[in-house]
């Protein structure tokens, strides 16, 4: 499941959560497939973002989320705690390269 | 320009809102933010009156900093959704804006970057008051705003010797300012009359043992390090405090949960990179 920007919203994707409006009431159910009139709506409706079907690409490249939670853990890498949560980021990081 | 006694940099930061480089329609939000008898009829007519602010609100309502099902598409219902003391926080938050792009590029996505973890580990954690939660993620680091409205000069060399000394901003907003962000930002919130655990927040977000952690404060505690660690905007350093084990044991999160916080904010960040940060 991802999360898209309705500018990337394309037909064929299909709905990974139900689009509800503000009072909860469901306006288009899981497992929609969206066509272009179904795009132009959620446009008309004012809606931005849509739950699609499919796994997002990693917004930086493995190396850069890395650098970052070195640098980021740099003050702290005596510290077991901070160590744990370290090793969970760098899991999950590498779950998205696999 | 030398460092301040502590005294002079609250009195400063206290006047924030006379200071004549605040644009005009910040000081219209921070008079009404800090009037004492605030209504929700007040500041829902105060927003729809005008049109960039309303469209700012909606915008940040409906972004995943806040994840309403549906869509909100009219100011009373955002109102109402959200309650009187989280619409001041983002008022507050969107008034800065301009102001936190020139006091250092990255302050605010690392603000929305915040807000957005809070509300993921919030939800994890099963908390009911999730936007006020959300908010003091949004608003942390106002002080840092503050600071740098109040001593543009002493505030760039602060920034100067953060990536010189590779030191904590903290340290280098107290020896070079004389007070620290954190502190900046509570002397505003207590003006402002900001609930107590937003008040709180702001002032313990690096130390929350220094006031028997609440959950909001570990909430803000955590998200502040995850967001750094995920290398999204820039908060003055980069680098991590340690979090504190009271915070932790707080917030009593599992490995699974935690891998679950960090998917919500990759897809939260994803999907909202060209909109709202």
């Amino acid at each position: 499941m991802k999360l898209i920007d309705i500018k990337n919203a394309k037909s064929g994707m299909r709905l990974a959560r139900a689009v509800e409006n503000a009072s909860g009431m469901i306006l288009y159910g899981e497992g929609i497939k969206l066509t272009i009139p179904i795009i132009e709506k959620f446009n008309s409706l004012n809606i931005d973002s849509i739950y699609v079907e499919g796994k997002s690409e990693p917004r930086l490249s493995r190396e850069r989320y890395l650098d970052a939670a070195d640098i980021a853990f740099s003050k702290v890498s005596d510290n077991p705690l901070m160590n744990e949560i370290k090793k969970g980021f760098t899991e999950y990081i590498n779950s998205l390269y696999e | 320009m030398n460092k301040q006694s502590y005294a002079d940099v609250r009195k400063k930061v206290e006047r924030l809102s006379s200071l004549p480089t605040i644009p005009p329609v910040a000081t219209k939000i921070l008079k009404l933010i800090g009037s004492e008898n605030i209504s929700l009829n007040k500041v829902t007519e105060f927003i729809s009156r005008d049109q960039a602010l309303s469209a700012r609100v909606l915008k940040i309502i409906n972004s995943p900093v806040y994840g309403f099902p549906g869509r909100i598409s009219s100011i009373s219902q955002a109102v109402m959704l959200i309650g009187i003391g989280a619409l001041k926080g983002m008022l507050l938050g969107i008034s800065m804006f301009d102001m936190m792009h020139k006091t250092m590029m990255g302050l605010w996505e690392h603000s929305i970057g915040t807000a957005v973890a809070a509300k993921a580990i919030a939800t994890k954690v099963g908390m009911k008051e999730i936007e006020d939660v959300s908010v003091a993620g949004l608003i942390h680091d106002i002080g840092k705003v503050a600071l740098g409205i109040c001593y543009p000069e002493l505030y760039k060399n602060v920034i100067i010797a953060v990536g010189e000394k590779k030191i904590y901003i903290v340290e280098a907003e107290e020896n070079i300012i004389g007070a620290n962000h954190a502190e900046a930002g509570s002397w505003l919130a207590r003006k402002w009359r900001f609930p107590l655990s937003l008040v709180n927040s702001i002032e313990y977000h690096h130390n929350p043992s220094a006031r028997h952690s609440s959950m909001t404060i570990a909430i803000v505690h955590l998200s502040d390090t995850i967001i750094k660690m995920m290398g999204f905007g820039f908060s003055g350093d980069p680098f991590a405090h340690r979090i504190e084990r009271i915070a932790w044991d707080t917030l009593a999160l599992t490995g699974e949960d935690l891998k679950g916080i960090f998917i919500e904010i990759e897809e939260a960040i994803l999907s909202q990179e060209t909109s709202i940060f």
